[in-house]
């Protein structure tokens, strides 16, 4: 297997959940790790936990902050070799329960940040190529009822995948990772209205990621 | 995640690596199975996923 070291990555919302936890893997096997959050607080204690890491706010349902993003990431490490489109969210009932804004939202940051971050970090490629990973999710492949809009837009993601490795120049790869049930951050505060507690099973920065029977 | 980014092809990959058999529910009968036997129930379903959310936040 190749070698991550020196790979500069960038991963989005990597301040909680399946992102920190991936940023912390990348950065113990040598790469160089951007990650990018909404919140302020949860960026710097995602730092001060990955000290090799790099880290910048940024809304992804923004487009002038995605615009950022990817010029400060490409002048901070001078390229970008892999971007992981991780950042996501969820609201769990059917879709006539939703508002607008819910509805609206959710397709921003799960599909269309999406789209369009992995449009702006292409041309930072180059000849040399790159990776793109996208979180999707099983339930892209089994859509279910509480989660009718989240596993469209994760459908989405996959067919976007899907047609770009056919569009692509060669040397640009691009993956998919559709985790099973996974208790992250949005799904406990979405069921229930906060934060996971520490006694309950989550994406652990010890641990292997640990299943409930809902979909993340 | 590793193996993505080191990976000399592209890659679609479940993790954990059984739930590669939720690909069966894309395939035209299994759909069908799932719209006859799920339909009826999301209301239900729905409820539950609430319930679980509860314990959720409950302590342990």
């Amino acid at each position: 297997m190749r070698s991550l070291a020196g790979t500069v990555v960038l991963i989005t919302g990597g301040t909680a959940g399946i992102g920190r936890t991936t940023a912390r893997l990348l950065a113990r096997n040598g790469a160089h790790v951007a990650i990018c959050g909404r919140d302020q607080e949860r960026l710097d204690a995602a730092l001060r936990e990955i000290p090799r890491a790099w880290g910048m706010c940024c809304d992804v349902t923004v487009p002038a902050d995605r615009e950022r993003l990817v010029r400060a990431v490409a002048e901070r490490f001078g390229r970008i070799d892999a971007l992981v489109n991780n950042a996501g969210q969820g609201r769990v009932g059917k879709l006539g329960d939703l508002t607008g804004d819910q509805v609206s939202t959710l397709v921003d940051v799960n599909f269309t940040a999406v789209a369009d971050l992995t449009r702006l970090v292409l041309p930072a490629f180059g000849a040399r190529g790159g990776h793109v990973v996208m979180m999707s999710s099983v339930s892209a492949w089994v859509p279910i009822p509480p989660l009718s809009l989240y596993s469209a837009t994760k459908a989405g993601v996959l067919g976007l995948a899907l047609g770009l490795r056919r569009e692509v120049p060669r040397g640009v790869r691009v993956h998919v990772v559709c985790p099973g049930p996974i208790r992250t951050e949005w799904l406990s505060r979405e069921l229930n209205g906060r934060r996971p507690s520490t006694s309950h099973r989550t994406v652990s920065p010890q641990g292997p990621i640990r299943g409930t029977w809902l979909v993340r | 995640m590793k193996k993505c980014l080191t990976a000399r092809v592209s890659r679609t990959v479940a993790v954990p690596r059984w739930w590669e058999v939720a690909r069966l529910g894309s395939w035209a009968p299994v759909t069908r199975l799932l719209d006859v036997v799920v339909a009826p129930a999301s209301t239900a379903i729905v409820r539950l996923a609430r319930r679980y959310g509860r314990s959720l936040g409950s302590p342990s």
